[in-house]
Parts: C-alpha cells; sequence; structure tokens
C-alpha cells in the first residue's frame, strides 16, 4: 500500500502536485468513511451501553445512544458469576494459542514443501488439498471421525479436525514462491538444512503471512461455536462462546424467583446479550491494533504479482 | 504420468471410503441384560440424555455430582451419567449422538421427535420391558390416557410423562391510575363483553395520550392472536378443535363463534382502541409498552412479564399492571383451557442393552419419594410447611437449589404443584380460576382429556396440512384486526383459503379420529 505521504512525493521522493480536485476528494472520502466508521461501530457502542445500564431503562428503550443510563454492572455480575466463566475462558484461550501455533506450523511446514522444487508429487498433494476445499465429508462422518478418535469431550476436538486450512496453504504457498529462489539456494549451498532454513530465513520473510493467516486462525478459533458444541459435553470443558450463549438463553428463559436467580430474572435480555458480546469481544479488540498493520498488508497476499 | 496420477488418486479415494466404512462396531459398555434383580446395580451404567434448562449449578457440582443426581443414584443403585444437551442446536447435537455409536440409554423427546425417530425404527419396543415392571403401572404419575399416547402401531415406544399446559391463564391488564380514574374495581372487575368496551371507551376520552390496548400481535400463538387468550373463551374458541353436540370435532377458527370474536377485535380496532402498531408489537416491545406505561389496558400472558421488579409486580394493591382476568361471554363462559398435554416421551434407543433396568430406574424416578425430594427439595433445608399445609420454599441462596431437581430430574409434575410454584409468582393458577365452558353450558366433554391441538395423531394429511392452516388462520387474523381487510371480505378470504389448503379434509381426519378414541 501506498501511503498518502508518499503519493504526495512520488516513488522517488520527488514532490507531486496534487490539485484542488485531489484535496476535495481525499476530504470526501475521509468523511464518507468517517461517517460508515461510525454507523459500523454504533450498534456494537449501543449493545454495550446497554450492558452497563439498568434492566429498566433498557426495557423502556431508554438507551438509544452510546451512553449508559442508570449505570449499572449487574449484568457483568452474572457473566463472572462462580468460575465458570474463567474456566471456560482459559479453555478458549488454549484452544485459540495452541490451536493457532499449531496451524500455523502445519501451513508453514507444507505450503514450504510444496514450493521447493525437487518435491516429489507437490501438484498431487495440492491437488488433493484442493478437493477437501470443494468436498466435505459431511457433518455425520466428521463427527462420527472426531469421536471415534477419542477426542469426544476433549478441546483437541477444537484443534486437531482443523489442523492444517487448505486456503492457508495456498495463500502462505503463493507468498513463498515470492521469496527469490535464489536466497534459499544461497542458504543451501552454504549448508544450511530445511529445518534451519525455515527457522532463520522463510519465518522471518514471511512474517506479513504469518501474521494475517494467523488472526484469522485466531479469530476462528475464539469465536468456534458450533464444534464446541457438538463435541463438549462437559461443562468444565466448554468454551466461552458456549457459556456465554448458555447464559443469554437462560436468563431469557429465567423465572422471576430463588434468591440467586433473583439478580438473573431481574436482568433485560438486551443487557445480558450486550455484557456477553463485550466480553466475548473485547480480547481480540485487544489484540487486533498489534497485528492491523500485517493484517492490512496481508490482504493482498497470494494476489497476482506481475 | 497423468495415468499414474489419475490412478494413485483413485486407490487413494477407495482406501478413504473403505476406511470410513469400517470402523468400531456398535459397542455397549453398559452392562449385561438378563435379570435385573440379581445383578449388582451400581456396575450398570445407565446414559440419559436430558434436555437442556435455565438453572445454573452451584460452582464445583454439574450435572453429574450434585445432591440431586448424587441420591438418585443411592435410591436407585445405577451409576447414573447424565448429558444435557446444549440450549441452542439441541435437535442437532441429539441427531449426531443418534447416529454415533455413544447411544444414550434413556432420553426425552417431544412429540414430534418421537414419532419421527418411531418411523425410522431409532427406538426400542417397550412392550415387554414395561410386562415385566408392573410397579412403572403402579405410580400415581401413570395415566392410561397418557400412556395410550405412547402408542403406535399398538406398540409403546416411550413412557409418556404428563403435563399441564400454561400455570397461568392469561389475562386483561389495567394501569392502576386508569383503573383508579375509570374507577375500575381491579379484584372484583365486571369482565362482560359491554363492560370491557365500555372501558375501553371511557379510557380513550380520558387518556387520550395512551395506546388504549395493546398486545404482542406479532407474537401469534399456533394460529390466534396470543395477546387476545383473556377473550377467547368468552365466545367459546379457547381450544383449537371443540366436540359438537353430534360427539364430532369441530375446528374452532371456521366456526360462527370465531367471526362474532374477531368482529369484537374488528370493533376494537375501528373505535381506535386497538394499538396502531399491533401487528409489530413482539415480547419486547411489550415489556416496552409496560416499562413506560404508554397503554391503558393490554393482553398479557404471565411469561409476558418483563424481569424487572419496578414492572413485574402483580400485587392487586401496588401493582402498575393490576390484572384484570378473563372476558365473560354471553353465555357466562369464561376462563382458559387447562390444555393438557405430554410433556415427554421418554425412549430407549435401538441398541441400549439396559432396557430393563432403564425402566427400574424409572419406578424409582416416578415414586413418590422421588418426586417429593425432586420437586421440592428437603423440608428444612429447601422448604418448610405453612399452617395452610403448603410449602413455603426457604430463602436461603444455598439451599435454593431445588430448581435444579425440578428442572433436569423430575419426571412429571402434578398440576397442583405447578399451580403452587405460580401462586408464590403472585399469578392466579390456571386452576383456581372460574372456568364455565361447554361443560357447564351445554353438556358436552372431550371424549379425551387431552387436547388434540398438543396431542395431534400421526396422520399424515394433518401432519402435513396443519402448518399452513395455522398459517393461514394467523394471517387472515391479523388481517381482520389491523383494518387490512375487511370483517366479512377477511372471514370470507380465510374460509376460501382454508377449503383450499383441504381444510375440511383435515378436520374430518382428526374427527375421526377423536370419535374412534
Amino acid at each position: 500500500m501506498v501511503s498518502r505521504k508518499s503519493a504526495v512525493r512520488g516513488v522517488r521522493g520527488d514532490r507531486i502536485k496534487t490539485g484542488h480536485f485531489d484535496k476535495i476528494l481525499l476530504a470526501v472520502n475521509t468523511v464518507a468513511i468517517t461517517l460508515i466508521a461510525l454507523i459500523c461501530l454504533y450498534p456494537y457502542l449501543n449493545i454495550v451501553a446497554k450492558s452497563f445500564s439498568s434492566s429498566f431503562s433498557v426495557i423502556a428503550g431508554k438507551v438509544n445512544g452510546i451512553w449508559p443510563v442508570e449505570y449499572t454492572a449487574e449484568s457483568y455480575q452474572i457473566i463472572f458469576r462462580g468460575s465458570r466463566f474463567f474456566r471456560s475462558t482459559w479453555n478458549t484461550v488454549f484452544v485459540t494459542v495452541i490451536g493457532t501455533l499449531l496451524n500455523l506450523m502445519f501451513t508453514l511446514f507444507v505450503a514450504y514443501a510444496v514450493t521447493r522444487p525437487v518435491m516429489p508429487g507437490k501438484k498431487l498433494i495440492m491437488i488433493l488439498y484442493i478437493i477437501t476445499m470443494v468436498f466435505g465429508g459431511g457433518l455425520i462422518p466428521t463427527y462420527l471421525t472426531v469421536i471415534n478418535a477419542g477426542m469426544r469431550n476433549s478441546l483437541w476436538a477444537l484443534i486437531i479436525p482443523s489442523l492444517v486450512s487448505p486456503f492457508n496453504v495456498i495463500l502462505m504457498r503463493n507468498f513463498l514462491n515470492g521469496i527469490p529462489y535464489e536466497i534459499t539456494e544461497s542458504a543451501t549451498i552454504d549448508g544450511t538444512d530445511h529445518f534451519r532454513m525455515l527457522a532463520h530465513i522463510i519465518f522471518p520473510l514471511s512474517l506479513p503471512s504469518i501474521a494475517t493467516i494467523s488472526i484469522f486462525l485466531a479469530v476462528g478459533y475464539w469465536n468456534s461455536f458450533f464444534d464446541a458444541m457438538i463435541y463438549i459435553d462437559a461443562r468444565t470443558k466448554q468454551t466461552l462462546q458456549l457459556y456465554l450463549r448458555d447464559i443469554m438463553t437462560n436468563v431469557m428463559q429465567a423465572e422471576l424467583s430463588g434468591f440467586l436467580d433473583e439478580l438473573a430474572g431481574s436482568l433485560a435480555d438486551d443487557s445480558i446479550r450486550g455484557a456477553a458480546i463485550f466480553c466475548s469481544t473485547l480480547p481480540i479488540i485487544c489484540v487486533y491494533p498489534f497485528l492491523q498493520k500485517y493484517f492490512v498488508k496481508g490482504v493482498t497476499l497470494g494476489a497476482v504479482k506481475g | 504420468m497423468k495415468r499414474a496420477t489419475i490412478i494413485l488418486l483413485s486407490l487413494v479415494m477407495l482406501l478413504s471410503v473403505v476406511t470410513a466404512c469400517t470402523g468400531n462396531a456398535t459397542t455397549s459398555t453398559t452392562g449385561q441384560s438378563g435379570s435385573t434383580t440379581t445383578v449388582d446395580r451400581s456396575k450398570i451404567t445407565i446414559n440419559y440424555l436430558a434436555n437442556a434448562n435455565v438453572q445454573s449449578f452451584k460452582d464445583g457440582e454439574d450435572e453429574n455430582n450434585n445432591e440431586f443426581i448424587n441420591w438418585l443414584k443411592e435410591k436407585s443403585g445405577y451409576n447414573l451419567v447424565y448429558q444435557i444437551l446444549p440450549s441452542e442446536g439441541a435437535e442437532q447435537k441429539r441427531a449426531l449422538i443418534m447416529a454415533s455409536p455413544d447411544l444414550p440409554d434413556l432420553m426425552a423427546l417431544g412429540r414430534g421427535t418421537y414419532l419421527d425417530y418411531v418411523s425410522k425404527n431409532y427406538l426400542t419396543d417397550l412392550t415387554e420391558a414395561i410386562e415385566k415392571t408392573p410397579e412403572l403401572k403402579a405410580t400415581k404419575c401413570f395415566d392410561e390416557e397418557v400412556y395410550n399416547m405412547s402408542l403406535v402401531d399398538g406398540k409403546p415406544f416411550a413412557i409418556c410423562t404428563p403435563s399441564n399446559g400454561s400455570p397461568a391463564p392469561d389475562a386483561l391488564c389495567v394501569d392502576y391510575e386508569v383503573a383508579e380514574e375509570l374507577g375500575i374495581d381491579v379484584k372484583k372487575p365486571d369482565m362482560s363483553l359491554e363492560s370491557i368496551m365500555d372501558m375501553f371507551a371511557r379510557a380513550k376520552a380520558a387518556f387520550p395520550d395512551l395506546i388504549t390496548y395493546t398486545g404482542a400481535g406479532k407474537g401469534t400463538s399456533y394460529y390466534k392472536l396470543a395477546d387476545f387468550r383473556w377473550l377467547y373463551a368468552a365466545y367459546d374458541v379457547d381450544t383449537t378443535w371443540r366436540v359438537k353436540a353430534d360427539g364430532t370435532l369441530e375446528y374452532c377458527a371456521t366456526t360462527q363463534d370465531m367471526y362474532d370474536c374477531l368482529a369484537f377485535i374488528r370493533e376494537m380496532f375501528d373505535k381506535g382502541y386497538l394499538d396502531p402498531g399491533y401487528a409489530t408489537v413482539d415480547n419486547p416491545i411489550l415489556q416496552e409498552r409496560m416499562a413506560n406505561r404508554s397503554a391503558a389496558f393490554l393482553g398479557a400472558s404471565w411469561y409476558d412479564w418483563p424481569g424487572d421488579s419496578a414492572v413485574t409486580n402483580v400485587d392487586p394493591n401496588t401493582a402498575i399492571f393490576p390484572i384484570l382476568g378473563q372476558a365473560v361471554g354471553k353465555d357466562g363462559m369464561t376462563g382458559q383451557d387447562l390444555e393438557s398435554t405430554v410433556l415427554n416421551y421418554i425412549v430407549v434407543p435401538r441398541g441400549s442393552d439396559v432396557v430393563e433396568h432403564c425402566m427400574n430406574y424409572l419406578v424409582t424416578l416416578t415414586s413418590d419419594e422421588a418426586y417429593e425430594f425432586l420437586f421440592y427439595g428437603e423440608e428444612g433445608k429447601q422448604f418448610e410447611f405453612d399452617a395452610q399445609g403448603k410449602r413455603i420454599p426457604l430463602d436461603d441462596p444455598e439451599n435454593t437449589r431445588k430448581k435444579i431437581g425440578l428442572q433436569y430430574y423430575v419426571y412429571y409434575y402434578i398440576y397442583e404443584d405447578m399451580a403452587q410454584r405460580t401462586e408464590r409468582l403472585g399469578f392466579m393458577s390456571i386452576g383456581d380460576q372460574v372456568r364455565i365452558d361447554r361443560h357447564q353450558i351445554y353438556g358436552l366433554d372431550m371424549k379425551t382429556k387431552l387436547n388434540p391441538a398438543y396431542n395431534m395423531p400421526s396422520i399424515d394429511i394433518v401432519n402435513e396440512g396443519m402448518p399452513d392452516i395455522n398459517a393461514c388462520c394467523a394471517e387472515w387474523f391479523l388481517k381482520i384486526a389491523t383494518g387490512a381487510a375487511g370483517l366479512d371480505e377477511g372471514w370470507n378470504g380465510f374460509l376460501a383459503e382454508f377449503k383450499s389448503l383441504g381444510g375440511e379434509d383435515i378436520v374430518k381426519a382428526v374427527s375421526d379420529w377423536y370419535v374412534g378414541q
């Protein structure tokens, strides 16, 4: 991506004149994109505001802006009640971190292997990968395979079945193909083996690609709900998404009696829903700014190069 | 090279298919069949697939470790393993479990799923098992009519648990300031149709800024405008089906009484009493209207009340929206049908080798002692008796976990116990309402106490046609209520579409089934 500064200065640093039209266009673009961003952001901020508002004001429809009305943190008391929230968060962090690392590792291995000129059968391997992209086994065969592998009620059921994504392999492969072969050839001549090549040459050069893929993976693992729902039975192994979904569904159906549920029963559905959404998205929001530059670069990875 | 690639690819795919087709044979780890009296029950594992519910477990406890399941394990002697389905995606997960080798030994199904599984041969015929466990038929929850609901081609594939429908009747409610201004006695209101229309007229005149009447028009219940349930019994159209003098059934929606009821609702619209946004009001919007007190009258079910104590209070002395009750028709007809139905179909999937042990477990589960403990808990711990012998829950937060027993393990509900729970919430129980229906006025009784609306026989024409019929009713009734169609125009349009959808054949099929009972 070319920055605005370099556009003004040109690729070689020469100053390029920008006309009135360019300035107006820039201003209009900035305003339009800002408005669109605010429109996209507003519903989220409204939900967060509801999560910090009293149930009465939420039910009465008084929370229409981005500020809480009659501030209260009761919704979060429900979410954080007991140890289930922390246990489920830990489970999700485990799946996200381990899953992302393993997935990246295997993706890099496969992509590196199929970009080696002397690798036999690499075309066949890629064809097999692409076939799995197009033709799925179906839900029941996949479920049976995972269960028969002894992964029922295990967090590994959320990691291993999706350990290598063909899409990510293709992305990584295309990026690695862009690394000049001379670099790896000279390293080979110097006596570098494949593992050192990966660690010291390929990995540092692939950081943009790796960062992009890792954020896709991390968000995917973090938000994974369906797989957790079908493979995880034990409450101690529930992920955060399952736990939050449980909370939202239970509160919506809660009766108005019982001391311990008086709190849950007295809260508006939207309050709980807002708190659940905020809790589940906060970690990703915190991490994303640090990876944004890689993400922006990475979206064009694998594009046709001249 | 190309040929070699194709051959290699074919071999790989063939190997994959062969691998997928082999695999573990269905194994059961759940013990032995044969005599159930001499076997050490602690070595028998019964896997129970339970439905999700709202009560959360105490920290450190779960569905297989709490005082209720531990009590059941001790009393039955079996090693019980409960698995609770997720609250969302339960059907999908159940379908996956049924496709896997790890089948449960017991599970609870709704009627539709039950009939579906029977047709697919997923379930065990329980005839022999029930014969070997005569104690099952001796429990107080056993009811011949309920038991008959489990029969498919004369064979029981389930043990049915009875239930009554809504524990509290729907009602017309009024804003307390409106009631004071209009001089309405909220404790003994005049609920005749003329009086109700008069109340609306006076409210509209005295409070022009308020919506005179609102209800969740968007939340239709099976076919009728759900928020008007307080009105239907006055026109004898409270139920979906009703018995005629000749002993056959008729579909209430197509009767003259339904037309008269719609005329009342239409009159409300014509005179400007009905919420202009009625067709778009759903439960959250209804609660918003309640919280903002922007309506003078509203029609609400007990579960419509928002979970906020400022609004939910239903004490007639202090409530913001005191409950007036049900309308009274010209013959004195009033009240709401109990909607007796079957709560669950407890089934044993085919392949379980502990069928008789499952029946033995159900004997424990249906015992008086189990019912008392699961439904109420322990005296002195979760409840105590008042002077009238009614159970009062103890507000000790550590001991109010009785609801876990109630929600996850209890086998059936006795109406009187459900009524007590409803009364504790402040709502009148449905059994305490004044109910005057065809029985008192015309001497007509349904042959079955089970409401055909919820226990429809498995007849293809009915299963296939009723959803369209219900949708047709809901659409036309809403059009009439909101002025989108004239009363007669809408009624005639509804009847024409009803006939074109095969409604008359469906009515005949249901009626023939009923007559044959």
